[in-house]
Parts: structure tokens; sequence; C-alpha cells
């Protein structure tokens, strides 16, 4: 007997960071959540699943638009012939959501108590489901704690939306510990919130089987469910399945001293056209960082936008379903700003400054000050999010100081070299 | 930093060669080299020798580029000292003189850290970078911070660089505008949060939406409901309205039906039948009279007609032969008469021609002799035939004798010396032996072969004659010659010699005696022996090859005359076997006793020979073909005889004769059978005419004794004629009787029918219950009455079926018992006016149902996630830009920041130190520098002139600028020098567009700058050199000459990429 165990969902939620550009596969992105979600049931299907557990995150939190609520409903339709129940919990963004007060879901469709933890006991299939949903977007108790005993003479699972001990880029909710966990004598614990699948434990099984469409560069890699195998009373194994629709990864692209612009183009195509080859069919939204020191530099520095351009183009040609989401040109020039520093010239002056500039005590004051218009200008939703425009922050400008040495320090030493 | 020697290992054209600087501390190092003598190799080799050997470099033409090498020795400013070697390649390219590694360090901490680009900016300088510069400066307008960085960093490009970064800075973000990228972006993601936001269904408004339409889906069930009810009462009131009058009228008809009373049962149609019967029974009875009258006539005509029923009976064949008979009967009877006649002629004509001819032969003799004409003729053929074919054998067999005999003449006369048996022979040449050719044959060739063998012999012979006599005439000639002695000579001397020396020793032994006292003679005729031997022995030695000569010819003559006999032995053998040849053809020929000759001759005799046998066989086949056909003849001559004797002619009379005779007789018998044939149809004839007369007169006995004594032609005219009469009365009888029976069966017909409608009258009669016919017609009427009253209802019932819809008369009855028409009328108006109203509500209804379901369908599917992803890529859109912005605009506020910096702190001492420069380079046109201000307040450069004006940067003259640049630059390295490492200043043909006095005054600054800082001084012009040397005087002047133009280079290692060379 298959239990498929899934969480965050994040329905409708849109891939961020894809620019749009000439040949970028607009369409095969388009509805990748759902998508993936309706690959999810399709699963259940092809595997006779008793019982699908979903640990929370169905929705966005600030998602308003109520037709996917619909689309969550008539799609878990779907497993209502095959007689396979769906047992649900509501996670901190499915609380914040407007959606889920109002959703009217189907008879074969349970969703746990948010005032206490409670138990729906399956005896046909021997299956008993502890649990408890957010009542609001920030539960900072253990719910775990509160779950009730086991259920003799069945398989006892926990369901749960939890940070655990605390995961990086995911807010504490529900805090808790394996040790907790085990206590309650369970035999598995159907965990959601933390977006990277990770098996916490094997005895009792704890997994967070990770969200199931990767929605920005930080979501790298496969996304899917859990298969829990379930065998007399037991269970035996657990299998996690790829069902997401596009996927991210980050290239990186290493250069040297010898190569030309050029060649980093045909680097990138390289590294591109592995991961297109990896992803199985799958579109695939890439990042390209490019590191190393490079002669190409100072022709990328003046321009990135273009060369950027040049890669996507190679990527159009490498594959229909393959998007550039970004290139990082981390790149130096043979230059080093520290020796350029210790001389006392023009040069050595820039580089001095540029060096005194470092690191995130270093005082940019009155440079920071010349962007007090683009700051006030800048909407919420560019201040947040992968590659946050965030200018309160040291390390942006960190990060945008080590661009404009690699920018500005070559162009100066080979200013009386240019043709 | 300076270089105190550069060591070109292997480089370029160069092998071995070093260039020594710093030998006169402070002068300038002035590398001349003229075109192609190395001078850009040498500042590669620099260039290669600091900062590495770049991987594909054009010079390695002359050495492997593996084996590039350039050195040198580099002096730190305090003192330190760096000797190295650097090596293509791509790791530990730094060595020292014993090929170590060298760590790159310590050359980059002489370098001040500086890279190749940086090294070429700030201590390099072309005319070009020059020219550059210069205009860089006219480009930033002499702006002072500018200027001084520009010329701190050795280039042109700065001014350039502040401008692109503003630029794009300013391309991307602007405050206030619209169309700057991140401005543009700002808006564009706003519109699409916008869009976000209005896609969006919200769980409220669905909710309230679906709930609107399931009420309005309610009301709309409802309005159904109450039509249908309204319906069911319209219908029920329609039926009702339209059976009342129906039923009204159903209720009248049956009480008429009532009054009528009892039912008549007769069937519709009786009053026609009545007619009908009545009607039957007038005609019936009118045709059965009419028949019986007819019957009666017909019965009166049959009994006046009689038949002769013998007569009648006769076959009709027979009556049919009566009359043919008849009509030949009168034709042969007249013909007889002339066919009488006609015999008798001929008949008489017979007897006159037999007589005329002589023949007493009567007509079956005469048949008989016609009956062998076919063999006389046959046999008169067959002779004829058999009589050519002997001539013919005649005349062949005289040819064949005549030939014969020729040729038996001829072959008589060619053997002339045959004797006369041969002849005789002849005549039977069958029997004679003569020898075959193949016989002849074969000893022909015996003969040949026996005559080449002796010329053969005899060219032996003459040959060795020939050879015999060649050997004598050169043996002759060696004789001539001088006597050549030969070894016989030489034993025969010999032998001489020893005989004296036997003699002479006998002697001495045998006596006592002194030798001298024996013989003094003996002694000398010995020493002549033993000379001449020894003279004999010399000679054969010294003549050897004549004495060889002399033995080979005479053993060739010996040779020649061995051969001589044996060819005579041949010879005879020869002739012996030739008689007994000629012996053996002669013993051939001997039955013949013909002498032959030689066979080749004979061979055409023996040939015609043979031709006589063969003609004599043929002879006797002629003879006993010619035989056999005499008998023949003489067979057909006799038959011949034997046939023409049946004619009555003689048996040797001819062929012609005996055709007379046949053709006489043959005509004769033609016309006796013709009147035999005459006779014959006379005696038919009168032999048909008595039978006739006979079997006409049987007739008439039986069937017509009143015809009876007529003559036979009148008797059967008669009896003809009365039997066609019988015959044609018995047809008319039989006619009669026939009509009769058919008249008997009309009669009986009629008296059926008529029995029939009277039958039909009787039962109408009996259904009326009336008595008479007037009885009837009344009863008839009523029962019409009835029945379509019974119609009419039945009419009225199938409508109220219909209108009723189907519900039973008494259901009908039962709704319409106490209902009044016209209030149903008018409750059925009110109803339909009901029904309309509920129609357009309902119709109101299901629109309204389906605008509600358009409405919830249309947010359940939303373009909320198409809408969010564009949200996105708007997102994405500005971070770019605004990452881009901060970089750019960070890089060029810095930029600024440094430049404005640099000017605040240098401006002092390089302007003073330039300003010192440039009037020496301006030949004292110019008397300084000082800083002025633009009109948007920044400090600009200012160029003094002696008279107290300035001029700005945009008012000089190009030279002017280059010497502004110049003495900016030159300050800027000192001032450099005095705070880091000084590096070498390396210039290239830096001065080639000056003049020789500005060149000069170049000259003298460089020479004042080379005091703190090398100065390598390359060029291609000499001019430039002796203005150097003028200028600088030799203390403060070191040349170097490169060698000169090298051998011609290899271009295959020249790419097109440009090195990153110093210059």
């Amino acid at each position: 007997m298959k239990i498929v165990h899934a969480s965050d969902l994040h329905l409708d939620s849109p891939l961020a960071g894809l620019e749009r550009y000439d040949g970028a596969p607009v369409e095969a992105i388009r509805g990748a959540t759902r998508r993936s979600f309706e690959n999810l049931v399709t699963l259940c299907l092809e595997e006779r699943a008793a019982l699908l557990l979903i640990a929370g995150d169905v929705y966005d939190g600030d998602w308003k638009d109520y037709s996917t609520g619909l689309f969550f409903s008539a799609t878990l339709g779907r497993l209502r012939e095959a007689g396979t129940r769906v047992v649900v919990v509501r996670g901190n963004h499915d609380a914040a959501s407007q959606i889920t007060r109002n959703l009217r879901l189907p008879s074969h469709v349970i969703e746990l108590s948010k005032d206490r933890a409670e138990t729906i006991r399956f005896e046909d299939i021997g299956i008993a489901v502890h649990g408890q949903s957010f009542r609001d977007r920030s539960v900072r108790e253990d719910l775990a704690k509160r779950y009730p005993e086991p259920q003799k003479g069945l398989v006892n699972i926990g369901l749960l939306h939890t940070s655990l001990t605390g995961r990086e880029g995911h807010d504490d909710y529900a805090p808790s510990t394996p040790a907790v966990l085990a206590n309650r004598g369970y035999d598995y614990w159907a965990l959601g919130h933390v977006h990277r699948r990770e098996v916490v434990s094997t005895d009792p099984y704890i997994v967070f089987p990770g969200n199931l469409q990767g929605r920005n560069a930080r979501e790298t890699g496969a996304k899917g469910a859990t298969i829990v195998d379930v065998h007399e009373g037991r269970i035996v194994g657990i299998e996690h399945r790829p069902l997401d629709v596009v996927r991210w990864v980050t290239c990186d692209v290493s250069v040297s001293d010898d190569h030309g612009a050029d060649d980093v183009v045909d680097l990138c195509r390289g590294a591109m056209a592995r991961e297109v080859e990896a992803a199985d069919g799958r579109t695939v939204a890439a990042r390209l960082v490019v590191r190393g020191t490079s002669r190409a530099h100072v022709d990328i520095a003046a321009e990135p936008d273009k060369w950027e351009r040049e890669i996507q183009a190679a990527a159009t040609d490498i594959a229909d379903e393959l998007w550039v989401e970004r290139v990082d040109f981390a790149l130096g020039a043979p230059v080093d700003a520290m020796s350029l520093a210790a001389r006392d010239d023009a040069i050595g002056q820039v580089a001095k400054a540029l060096v005194a500039l470092r690191g995130v005590e270093s005082d940019r004051t009155a440079l920071q000050s010349e962007f007090a218009d683009l700051r006030a200008k800048l909407p919420p939703e560019a201040r947040e999010g992968v590659d946050a425009l965030n200018l309160d922050d040291p390390a942006f400008w960190t990060s945008a100081l080590e661009d404009v040495e690699r920018l500005l320090l070559p162009a100066l030493a080979a200013i009386g070299t240019e043709e | 930093m300076r270089i105190a020697r550069l060591d070109l290992l292997a480089f370029g054209s160069f092998s071995a060669t070093s260039l020594e600087f710093g030998r006169m501390a402070g002068a300038i190092e002035l590398i001349y080299g003229p075109n192609e003598a190395g001078k850009s190799t040498t500042l590669r080799a620099i260039s290669g020798l600091l900062f590495g050997i770049p991987e594909r470099t054009r010079d390695g033409h002359r050495h492997l580029p593996a084996e590039l090498r350039v050195g040198g020795v580099l002096l730190g400013r305090r003192g330190d000292r760096l000797e190295v070697v650097r090596r293509k390649g791509r790791k530990a390219t730094l060595r020292d003189p014993n090929d170590r590694p060298v760590d790159e360090a310590l050359l980059s901490s002489l370098l001040g850290g500086a890279t190749p680009e940086l090294f070429e900016s700030l201590f390099g300088l072309t005319h070009d970078g020059l020219r550059a510069s210069a205009e860089a400066l006219l480009a930033g307008r002499g702006n002072v911070g500018e200027s001084l960085f520009s010329a701190g960093v050795g280039g042109r490009g700065v001014h350039d660089l502040r401008v692109r970064l503003a630029r794009e800075a300013e391309d991307l973000f602007v405050s206030r505008a619209r169309e700057r990228k991140v401005n543009k972006a700002i808006s564009e993601l706003k519109e699409a949060r916008d869009t976000v936001r209005n896609a969006a269904t919200s769980p409220s408004k669905y909710l309230e939406q679906l709930r609107a339409y399931e009420d309005a889906a309610k009301h709309s069930a409802a309005l159904s409901d109450r039509r249908t009810v309204l319906m069911a009462e319209q219908a029920q009131l329609r039926r009702l309205i339209s059976v009342l009058p129906n039923l009204r009228r159903r209720a009248d008809l049956v009480a008429r039906l009532a009054a009528l009373g009892n039912d008549v049962h007769l069937p519709p149609d009786a009053a026609d039948r009545r007619r009908r019967a009545a009607e039957d029974l007038a005609e019936a009875a009118r045709e059965a009279e009419r028949a019986a009258e007819r019957s009666t006539n017909v019965v009166r005509e049959l009994s006046n007609l009689v038949v002769p029923e013998a007569l009648v009976a006769i076959d009709d064949a027979m009556m049919r032969d009566l009359a043919d008979r008849r009509g030949g009967f009168l034709r042969a009877e007249a013909d007889r008469p002339g066919l009488e006649a006609k015999a008798m002629t001929i008949e008489a004509s017979v007897a006159a021609s037999l007589q005329r001819v002589g023949i007493s032969a009567d007509g079956a003799a005469l048949r008989v002799s016609i009956q062998s004409g076919a063999r006389i003729r046959h046999l008169a053929n067959r002779q004829e035939r058999v009589d050519e074919r002997f001539g013919a054998t005649v005349r062949t067999l005289a040819e064949a004798h005549a030939r014969r005999d020729h040729l038996a003449s001829h072959l008589a006369a060619q053997a002339g010396e045959v004797r006369g048996t041969v002849r005789a022979r002849l005549e039977h040449a069958v029997d004679v032996l003569v020898p075959s050719s193949e016989t002849v044959d074969r000893f022909a060739e015996r003969w040949e072969k026996l005559e080449s063998e002796r010329a053969r012999i005899i060219r032996e012979r003459d040959r060795g004659a020939e050879r015999r006599r060649e050997a004598e005439r050169r043996l002759n000639e060696l004789r001539r010659m001088s006597d050549v002695p030969n070894e016989s000579d030489l034993e025969k001397s010999r032998a001489e010699r020893d005989a004296l020396w036997r003699e002479l020793r006998e002697a001495l032994a045998s006596s006592n005696e002194t030798p001298s006292a024996i013989s003094i003679g003996s002694a000398g005729t010995y020493e002549e022996a033993v000379a001449r031997a020894d003279e004999i022995a010399d000679r054969l030695r010294r003549e050897a090859d004549r004495v060889a000569q002399r033995a080979g010819l005479e053993a060739e003559v010996a040779a020649a005359s061995t051969d001589a006999v044996r060819l005579d032995g041949e010879a005879r053998a020869l002739d012996e076997s030739e008689v007994a040849l000629a012996a053996a053809w002669q013993s051939e020929w001997a039955s013949m006793g013909v002498d032959p000759k030689r066979p080749p001759e004979m061979r055409g005799w023996v040939r015609d020979f043979e031709a006589v046998v063969t003609m004599d066989r043929e002879i006797a086949a002629l003879e006993a073909q010619q035989a056999a056909v005499k008998v023949e003849l003489d067979g057909v001559r006799k038959e011949w005889g034997d046939a023409v004797a049946s004619l009555g002619l003689r048996s040797d009379s001819t062929r012609d004769e005996a055709f007379a005779v046949l053709d006489a007789t043959t005509e004769l018998c033609r016309q006796l059978d013709k009147a035999e044939g005459l006779r014959g149809r006379i005696d038919g004839i009168r032999r048909d005419s008595s039978l006739f007369a006979c079997d006409v007169a049987a007739l008439c006995r039986v069937h017509l004794p009143e015809a009876e004594g007529f003559p036979p032609a009148e008797a059967a005219q008669r009896l003809l004629s009365s039997f066609e009469k019988a015959q044609s009365d018995r047809a008319t009888k039989g006619r009669l009787e026939a009509e009769l029976a058919k008249l008997e069966k009309e009669k009986t017909h009629w008296n059926e029918r008529k029995d029939d409608a009277a039958a039909r009258l009787k039962a109408l009669f009996v259904a009326a219950g009336a008595a008479d016919l007037v009885a009837l017609e009344q009863s008839e009427k009523r029962a019409q009455a009835q029945g379509a009253l019974k119609e009419e209802i039945r009419t009225v019932e199938e409508q109220l079926a219909v209108s009723g819809d189907g519900a039973s008369l008494s259901v009908l009855e039962a709704e319409a018992a106490g209902a009044d028409l016209d209030q149903a009328r008018a409750r059925l108006r009110d109803l339909e006016r009901d029904l309309e109203e509920v129609s357009e509500l309902i119709d109101e209804a299901k629109d309204n149902v389906y605008r509600r379901k358009h409405g919830v369908e249309s947010m359940e599917q939303t373009d909320t996630a198409e809408a969010s992803a564009v949200l996105e890529h708007r997102v994405a859109i500005l971070k770019r830009h605004v990452h881009r912005y901060v970089r750019v605009r960070l890089a060029a506020s810095i930029l600024e920041r440094e430049i404005e910096r640099y000017r605040r702190e240098n401006q002092g001492p390089i302007l003073s130190r330039a300003g010192e420069f440039f009037p020496r380079l301006t030949l004292g046109r110019y008397s300084g520098l000082r800083v002025g201000l633009d009109d948007d307040g920044d400090a600009v450069l200012e160029c003094m002139r002696s008279d107290g004006t300035s001029v700005r940067v945009e008012g000089l003259s190009e030279a002017t600028r280059d010497g502004l640049y110049l003495a900016l630059r030159l300050a800027s390295l000192e001032r450099y020098a005095d705070a880091n490492e000084p590096m070498p200043l390396i210039l290239d043909d830096v001065l080639i567009q000056f003049d020789d006095d500005r060149a000069r005054a170049a000259l003298e600054v460089l020479g004042e700058v080379a005091r703190t800082t090398q100065v390598l001084f390359f060029t291609h012009h000499a001019r430039l050199v002796e203005l150097a040397r003028a200028a600088l005087g030799a203390d403060r002047l070191s040349e170097h000459a490169l060698p000169g133009p090298p051998a011609p280079r290899d271009f295959t290692e020249t790419t097109g990429r440009r090195d990153p060379a110093i210059l």
C-alpha cells in the first residue's frame, strides 16, 4: 500500500526572477506549479495510493485569487473515484490565505482542525493520521508536543507544518526537535514548510519532501513528493519522485586568463547543455555564475547586458526549453587592487579609495546618499525575493563595490593602451 | 627600477645580443635601429622580460618558441639587483642565470605591482599616444583634474571613461525622468501589479457570485413549476370548450334515431339490387325466345342438304393425282406422233453411214470396238515414250565410245616407246595392273630425297675444297714469310744435339785421354748442335703465334682431306641407292610392259589410264541399259498390233489410222443411242394412256355411272367436278350443325338467368317483409334514414375522441356535466394572459442564470497566474537595471571623487614643474601654466604667454597641445618617481613629428628627466641621433646601435593577434 506525502505546493506562485527575452520559453513555464500539482495527483493514481498527505502551504499567503483554491479542489476531485483519501494541514501561508477560509473541499479531503490536534482513523487501511492546522501565520509553540497518543494496531503518521530546529531561508514556525517527534511513538512524521527535501531521520521516519516546484533561483534541483510504502502494518521504505516541470539550476563556469569573451559564451553554452541533458526533458531555468580572472573581463564589464544576451542566444540554440535566469559575471581582470593601492600615483589613489570602501564596516554614507532618490522610488517587490534590492543592507553595497573594483581598475590600468 | 642590461639571448632575430644601459649615470639611453633592425622586437623583449612572453608570439621565427629567452639585470632604487632570464612557457618562466626558478614576487615588487597594460600606460609613450592624449586634453577642455589625472595614469582614455560611465548611469536612472530604464521599469512594474490585483478573484466575491447564481437558478425553477400548473389547466379548458358542442349534437342525433323505430335490416344498396334484378329478369326472357326462333330456321336448312358420302370419302390426294394425270395424258397424246417421226429419221441415217463405211457390224459389235478405243490411245502414247528413250540411249552410248577412243589413242601416242602390247592391253584396260598414284608419289618422293642428298654432298664437297684451298694459300704465305720452325724441327735438332752429346760422353768415358785430346772438333760440333737446338727453341718461343697459326692451318688442310674422302664415299652410296630405286620402279611397270619414265612424268599417264578404265565401266553400263529399253519396245509394239486388230485394222496400222476409225465408230454409236431413247419414250406414252383410261373407267363405274362411256379425259373432268361439289356441301352441313348446337346452349343460359333474377327479387321481399315491390320500396327508404343518423353519430364521436385528448365518452360527459361554455372561454383568456407573463419571467430568469453562471466560471479561470508571471518579469528587469545602475553610478562617483582629490593633492607641484617644461618645449612662446575657472566654475588649465595674456587648451595649436601634454606627463613622472620606485621611461620615436628646434628642446628636457628616471629613447631616425648628440653632448647621451637588418623574416608565426607589446 502506498501513501504519498507532499508539501509546499504554493499553487500559482509565480516563478521569480525570470526576465523575458527573445527566445525565452515563456509558454513552457506557464502554470508550472499547477502542472506539478497535477503530476502529484497523477502519481497518486498511478501508484493507486490509499492516502495523500499534504503538510501545509498549499497557497501563497498573500495570494488572493480564489480560482487557485477552486483549481486545488477540482484537481483533488480526480482522486475521489480512485478512493484515495486526502488529509491536509494548513501551513503558515494557508493560515494567512483568504482562500482557505472560504473554500469548500470535496468529501474525501479532510482538513485537520486548527484548534487542537486531532486523529483521523482509517480502519480499512490500518492508518491513523494525527495533526493540527496552523491557526494563524505565526505559530511559535511546539505543536507536536500536544499531538495525540499513537493508536494501537494502526500505522501512526504525524502530519505537521514546522521549521523543526530551524532551516536557513525559512521562518521559525511551530519549532520542534527530532527528539520530541521520535518520542511521540509514531511511525512516520510527514513534515512540511522546508522547501529542500530532507530525510531527518529514518527511525522513525521524519521527512521533509520539499516543495513540488522550485520557484526561484535558490530552489534548485529536483522537486517532488515522497512515496511511503506500507506493508503489513509497517513502513518498509520511502522513495522520492520528481514532479517539477521547471528545474532551477546554477551553472558555475570557471574562466581563466586566456579566455576571451567569446570563449566565456562557449563555456556557458557547454555548462547549460549539460544541465539540459540532466533535466530529463524538463524546462530548465539556469543561473550562470561566471568566475575567475580573464582578459574577457574588460569587454564584459563594459557591456554585461550584451554578453548576457549572447549567452541567452546560445541557450536558445541549445534547447527550446532553456531559460537563462541570470548571468552573474563575478569576473576579475588580472589586476590586484591591493598592490595597486600601494602605489603613490593617480591609479594607486583610486585603488586605495576602493580598498577603503571594502567591508561592511567601511564608511559609505556619502556614496549611499547619492541613491536616496532611487531608494524612495523602489517598489516593495524589488526590495524582496531573490537578488533583493535592499539598499539598507551593507552586503548589497559590498557586492556592488566589488563589482565597481572590477569595473574601474582594469579600465584605468588599460587606459593608455586603448586603441 | 632601472634596466642595467638587456640580454636578447634568443629572441626574434637576435641571438646572444646584450644592451648595456646605465654606463653613464643620468644619461639618455638612445637606441638607434634603422627600419627592420629590430627596434620593435627589442621593445617586445623588454615586455617579455618583465611580464612574460605571450603564448602566441611573433618572435619565435628564428628560434623555436620553446627556446625563446630574454634576460637582463634590473636595479632597484635601494640598490637591490636582480639578474633574471625569462623563457617562454606557462609555469616558472622566470629563472636565475643558473636556470633556477625565481619568485615572480621579487620582480613584481621592483615593478610596483604594475600590469603590462599599466606599465605600458604609465611608462611607455609613442608619438601616436602623445597625439591622442593631447587630443583628450582638448576633449576634456583642459579640466585640471582630468588633465592631471590623465597625465598621471598615462592615458587619453580617462575622459572617455568618465563620459561613458556618466552617460550609462544617466540612461539608467534620473530621478524625475520617465524614459530612463529604471524609471520605466518601475512604472511598468506598478502597472503589472495593478493587473494582478484586478485579475484576482476574491473568495467573498466569488461566493457572492455563486450564491447569486444558485438563487437565480432556484427562482427560475419555481417559475417553471408555476407555468406547468397553468398549462395543465389551460389544456383542460381547451378540451372542454372543444368537446361541449359535439356532446350536445350527439345527444340530439341519438334521440332522432330512436324516433325512427326498429331497425330495418336491409342492405344499404337494396334499391339498386331490386332494380337490377327486375331488369335482368326481363332481358333473360327476351333472349331465350330469340334463340328458339333461330334454331328452328337452321333445322329447316339442314333437312334440305344431301351429301354423296362415297364420293366425299375418296382421298383428296387421289383426286389431285387424277387431275395431274389427266393433264399429262393430254400432253403425251399430243407429243407421240412427232417422236415417232424423229426416231425413224435417225435409224435411216445410221444404216446409210454403215453402208458407206463398209462396216458390216451391227450395233453391238460397234460398241465393243469403242471400248478398246481407250486402250489403243494409251498404247499409242506409251509406244511413243519408249521410242524416245531408246533413241536417247543409243545417242549416249555413241558419245561415250567416242570419248574413250580419243583418250585411249592419246595414251598410246604418249607411250611412244611402249611396246605394242600396250595398245592391246588398253582394249581391256580394266584388267591391267598399273601402279597406283600413291605408288608413283612414293617413288617420286624417294627420288627427291635422293636428289637433295646428292645436292647436299656436292655443296659440302665444294665448301670443303674451298676451305682447303684457302688454308693452303695461307699456309704458303706463312712459309713464304720465313720458314717457321715447328715442334718437329725442334725435336729433330734436339735429337741431333743429344746424339752428339752421347757421342761425346761415350768418348770421354771410354778413354783416359784428356778431353782436349779427344776431339776439339766433336766438342765444336756439339756446341753448334746445342746452339742450333737452342736457336730453334728460341724461335719456337719467339714465333709461337706463327707456329700455332701454322699448326692450325695444317690441321685444317688435313681435316679438309678427310672430309673429301668421306663425301666421296657418301656419293658412291647414293649412286647405288639410285640404281636400286630405278630397278624397283621398272619392276612396278613390268606387268604393263611399259618402260616408265621418272615418276613425275608417269604421274599424268597413270591419271589418264585410270580415266580410260573408268570410262570402260560406264560404257558397259550404258549397253546394258539400251538392251533393256529394246525389250520394252518390242513388247509395246506387239500389244498395239493386237489392239488395232479389234478395229478391223492391220496390226501395223499407224496411230493416226487407228484414231480415225475410232472417231467414226464413236459418232455412229451416239446416233444409235439417240434413236433407241426416242423409241423408249413412245412406248411409255402408250402404256400410260391405257392405264389412265382404265383407272378413269373404274372410278366412273363406282361413283359416276352417268359419265361412263365418255373419253377418258372428259370422264375424268366430270368426276373431278362432282367431287368438288360434294366436298362443298359437306362443309355447309357441318357449319349448320355447329350453329344449331350453339343456339341450344344460348337458350339454356338465358333460362338460367331468368331463374336467378327471380330468386334475387324474392329474397329482397323476404328481407323487407314486403309482399310486393311498392312495400319493398318504402322499407328501403326507412333503412336509409337510419343509416345516415348512425354515420353522423359516429363522426361526432370520432371528433370527440380527438378533441377530448383520448378521454372516454363517459369521462368527457362527466367533465362537461354542468359546464358553461362562455364561462370556460373567459377563464381560458385569463389563463393565457397569466402564461404569457410567466414565460417572460422565465426567459429573464434563465438569462440571469446564464449570466451568473458565466460570471462564476470566469472567476474560476483567471489570468492572475500569467499576470503575476509578468509582474515577476518586470521585477527581474527592474532588479537588473538597478543592479547595473548602482555599479555604474558608484564607479562614476568614485572616479570623480578621486580625480578631484588627485588634483587637490598634485596640482601645485605638477603644474609648477610642468610650467617649467612647457616654455622650453614651446621654444619660449609660452611662459607658464596656471589654473583658471570656466563658465561652470570648474578649474581649467590656462597657458600664459610672455605678454601676460593666456590661452585655454581649445586655443592651442596641435604642436603646442602635444608639448603641453608632454610637459604634464613628464612632470607627473617626476612626481611619481619622488614617491615610488621609478620606472624606466620608454619612448618610441615620440619626436618624429617635431621640427628640429622643438625636438632639440624636447631632448634637452628629457635629458633633465633622465637624471631621476631612466629614459630609453628608441628611434629609427638618424637625424634624431644627430639632434640628440648636439642637444645633449657625449656625457649625457649613451648610444646603442641595433645590428643592421637581419635575415628576412619567416612570417609563418606572425598571426593576427596583437601582442601586448610595451609600446
